[in-house]
């Protein structure tokens, strides 16, 4: 009889073990159904836009009332949405908001649904001709667009107007003229995405070549040239002044605003309830700053934003898309793009709601508009081109940069982020 | 057939390779043999051959050769309406799919854009894994049925009666309980480690990567490129420089780590188990605390108070970037992250060495002191080597632990920072491992798993060296029988 025991003893102790094998690899996935009455829709967007999305989706029910709705969101901010789609494109959501620069990798990996027909033409009336460009792509002499543009995707400036004058705010110098080591001007400067208007407005250049599914075949830049030298380097005098706080990024921008270290800072609309909630009336918001190009002959250039569009899109593998294509436009008519105006502010790029008197007057909206007035397309960016930014802008905040360090930084991130050439 | 002759003089990968020469002679002598029996055996020996379980069925072991019976059409199910085309795809096309997905078109009765499914080469690759499998379990299954018939056979031959069922049944709990125990966990691990690491390894040989992303794209078969690509200085493409650079780190920062750890866990391990030291379960407890929280949140804190705007360097009043200046090819971030993980690594050192100096037999201790050796000649010439004797493993596996630390760098730097060298294919940064960068290529804009999974399998083969090389040599294998 101990013997028997035993055996059983070895025989829970093999099938735990057993278990321990399997619940380390056992992995399920949540798919989408279709058919009859239940449609399950997944929704990707920033966890900001979480209320505003349940709200629309809940009226979008009561419109289909023919349909039984049950929307899933996932927190996933656009930045990176597209990223992630490409990371599982079976399955990936069936409707996600991205930035219109990933619009290219997205085609490559096959992830979105071309739009057409009825539905497309409604778009082109509606939303404003150069948003529906940056969600149109020109394959092979085809013009295929791939989402629905609700936003604008750039950034301006921050400041406290306690502080800073409407006159201080026009000029860098100006900023850091009243800025010092306890009350910094924030400026992401390991951050390409922030980084680069100091060379877009000297006149850097990019140019990439792509093959028929838009893989980057060549890349080019002209960091290396004059201009771009004399840009970094005026970024690396920026970096060198103590009221210049380089080592930003979002999340320590609206910190410094709270605590005082910050007096003005470079951002998006995506901070601008959070900065608002703590500087009230005193928040100031402008286009972006000119730097001092030249110091002899005190020469100005603008910072020149990074600009695109914010798509809603449909995933070409959804097993409900004409539901998917129903909700997105839904999501980016007039009413809807009015109501994320009010509770984010996000600046609408439907047309008729561009002209409402509350969206012209509004501060946020009239400023995004003039930073895209004059601002570099995010459309084409080389992929390379990030890393060697950010490592431009690591060497700037870690040392008292000099100018001969800065050529050999440039030296390097050229090297890095040409291809083909 | 004589078992081969192993000298102690050889080394171990002569040893290996005469060992894996003798299994598959001794394969060939036995398959050989089993073709002959069956050549010469029963007629129902022969049916098993062809028909499994008819065998069975003759000599009235009626279950049994209906299960097998059960078994050949369930494969045969299995391979006719699932596992035989993928197979076919995998083993003999020479393609993981051919029929890619179309562009979309437009579609007048849906209103939408459609585009007509194409192969998925990833399908293809894992389910021909899969199938694979099967068929090779079924073979074994085949080989079982016709051993058993042949065993029948014998027993036949020698006047006594086949087995029942139930009589076969009994076996498995009692003679043969092992298989029994076994075959759970075989199962598990065939099919949630063989099974996912034969289809990543395969992944090597592949263009799996961000222009070849199924289910819009095929990735085909490249055969050994992607190690070529591995050992490439070709500008833009070749991962050399980049991968030795992080080698080098790798190797680094395993080794400063494990030592560093070690050694300062002895020391402080001595220092109090010192007779003059008070409070002793105090500083145990003290330094034990940061295992008690889990790694994940104590990195994510420090990489916090590291930061430019931490607060240590508020209470320090200086602006020092711990883990982020670039400086020196990163040195501060690299040392500061050998500081942390001294922190966290020295108290499980400390632990172990504290249960290791109580065990250390006294009487060769005071024989020592008898000699008159003093404090500095009684730990080095009799604890260090006991220490060290009883934890070469544990080196051994904490070295290649620390190759694949994952943890402490992702969630303290995560890889960075960028620094005006390292970057370049696969996006690695300056503090990057192996394996971060492995797992950047595989989640970054631009994913590049065929590469991955190539690094993966250099990973592979360093730790098992390191590991079977150090094993071998070490005094715990080589002079087992000196302190028993």
């Amino acid at each position: 009889m101990k013997n028997k025991g035993k055996q059983i003893l070895c025989a829970v102790l093999s099938t735990v073990l057993c278990f321990g094998v399997s619940v380390g690899a056992a992995a399920c996935g949540e798919g989408t159904t279709s058919g009859g009455e239940d449609v399950t829709l997944v929704i990707w967007l920033p966890q900001e836009d979480r209320q505003y999305a349940e709200e629309v989706t809940a009226a979008f029910q009561e419109l289909h009332p023919e349909k039984n709705y049950t929307f899933l969101f996932g927190a996933q901010p656009e930045s990176d949405a597209g990223t992630a789609v490409l990371n599982d494109v079976s399955n990936a959501p069936d409707i996600f908001c991205c930035a219109s620069d990933h619009l290219r990798k997205l085609y490559n990996g096959g992830a979105i649904n071309r739009l057409g027909g009825a539905l497309l033409n409604r778009l082109n009336n509606e939303i404003d001709a150069a948003a529906m460009e940056a969600a149109t792509l020109d394959v092979a002499g085809d013009k295929q667009t791939y989402g629905i543009p609700y936003t604008y995707n750039t950034y301006f400036l921050f400041y406290n107007k306690a502080k800073l004058s409407e006159e201080d705010v026009k000029t860098v110098d100006g900023i850091l003229a009243k800025c010092s080591e306890k009350e910094q001007f924030g400026y992401p400067l390991n951050d390409g995405w922030y980084s680069s208007a100091f060379l877009f407005g000297a006149g850097v250049t990019y140019d990439v070549e792509y093959d028929a599914n838009f893989g980057e075949v060549k890349i080019d830049t002209t960091l290396d040239g004059a201009d771009g030298i004399a840009a970094a380097q005026a970024m690396g005098r920026y970096s060198n002044n103590a009221g210049f706080k380089g080592d930003s990024n979002d999340s320590k921008i609206v910190a410094g605003f709270e605590d005082g270290s910050i007096i003005a800072g470079v951002s998006g609309v995506w901070n601008l309830k959070s900065i608002e909630a703590i500087l009230g009336d005193d928040m100031g918001i402008a286009p972006l700053p000119t730097y001092t190009f030249n110091t002899e002959t005190n020469e100005q250039k603008p910072l020149k934003a990074f600009a695109g569009y914010k798509l809603m899109c449909v995933c070409n593998y959804s097993t409900v898309k004409a539901d998917a294509l129903l909700l997105a436009e839904y999501f980016c008519n007039y009413d809807n793009q009015m109501k994320h105006f009010e509770m984010r502010s996000y600046t609408p790029t439907n047309k008729k709601a561009m002209q409402e008197q509350k969206v012209q007057d509004d501060l946020c909206c009239s400023v995004t508009l003039q930073v895209m007035a004059n601002s570099q397309s995010a459309a084409s960016v080389p992929t390379t081109w990030w890393t060697p930014l950010e490592s431009l802008g690591n060497a700037m905040i870690t040392t008292q940069i000099t100018d001969a360090g800065v050529v050999s930084q440039i030296t390097s991130a050229v090297a890095n982020i040409r291809k083909g050439v | 057939m004589e078992p081969i002759e192993t000298t102690a003089k050889q080394n171990f990968f002569a040893r290996l390779w005469s060992n894996i020469k003798f299994s598959f002679k001794r394969l060939r002598e036995r398959i050989k043999s089993a073709a002959m029996t069956v050549v010469h055996g029963s007629v129902a020996t022969k049916m098993s051959v062809c028909f499994m379980g008819l065998g069975q069925i003759m000599r009235k072991q009626f279950v049994k050769g209906i299960l097998y019976a059960l078994l050949e059409v369930l494969f045969i199910l299995f391979m006719v309406f699932f596992g035989g085309t993928y197979l076919f795809k995998f083993l003999f096309s020479g393609h993981l799919g051919t029929v890619q997905e179309t562009e979309q078109v437009w579609d007048d009765a849906l209103n939408q854009y459609v585009s007509v499914p194409g192969e998925n080469s990833m399908f293809i690759l894992l389910y021909g894994v899969v199938s694979l499998v099967v068929l090779v379990l079924f073979v074994i299954a085949w080989a079982m049925n016709v051993k058993g018939s042949v065993n029948n056979d014998r027993l036949i031959a020698a006047g006594k009666p086949v087995n029942t069922f139930k009589q076969d049944c009994a076996l498995y709990i009692n003679r043969k309980f092992y298989v029994t125990l076994l075959l759970l966990p075989l199962i598990g691990l065939t099919v949630f480690t063989v099974m996912p690491l034969v289809f990543m390894i395969l992944i090597a040989f592949t263009n799996y990567d961000y222009q070849h992303l199924p289910p819009s794209k095929l990735f085909d078969w490249v055969g050994f490129s992607n190690f070529a690509n591995l050992f490439s200085l070709a500008d833009g493409t070749g991962f050399a420089k980049v991968f030795l650079l992080i080698l080098a780190w790798t190797i680094i920062w395993a080794f400063v780590a494990t030592f560093s750890n070690y050694f300062l866990g002895i020391i402080v391990a001595k220092v109090i188990n010192r007779p003059r030291t008070k409070f002793k379960k105090l500083w145990r407890t003290l330094l034990v605390i940061p295992i008690a929280i889990p790694q994940f949140i104590t990195l994510l804190m420090m990489s916090k108070i590291l930061d430019g705007d931490g607060i240590l360097n508020k209470i320090i009043g200086t602006t020092i970037y711990w883990l982020a200046d670039t400086r020196y090819l990163s040195l501060l971030p690299r040392i500061t992250i050998i500081l942390v993980n001294m922190w966290i690594g020295i108290p499980f050192t400390m632990l172990m060495v504290t249960g290791i100096l109580m065990n250390i037999p006294q009487d060769m201790l005071e024989a020592a002191k008898l000699d008159g050796a003093n404090s500095w000649q009684l730990f080095w010439k009799i604890e260090m080597p006991y220490i060290f004797h009883v934890t070469t493993p544990y080196l051994i596996t904490q070295f290649v632990g620390n190759i694949n630390n994952f943890n402490i760098i992702w969630l303290l730097t995560g890889g960075g920072p960028a620094d005006s060298i390292h970057y370049g294919v696969g996006n690695s940064k300056s503090t990057d491992l192996l394996v971060t960068w492995l797992y950047r290529m595989t989640t970054d804009t631009n994913v590049q798993y065929a590469m991955a999974s190539v690094i993966g399998i250099a990973v592979f083969v360093i730790c098992g060296l390191v590991s079977l090389i150090t094993y071998n040599r070490s005094k715990a294998v080589t002079q087992e029988e000196e302190y028993q």
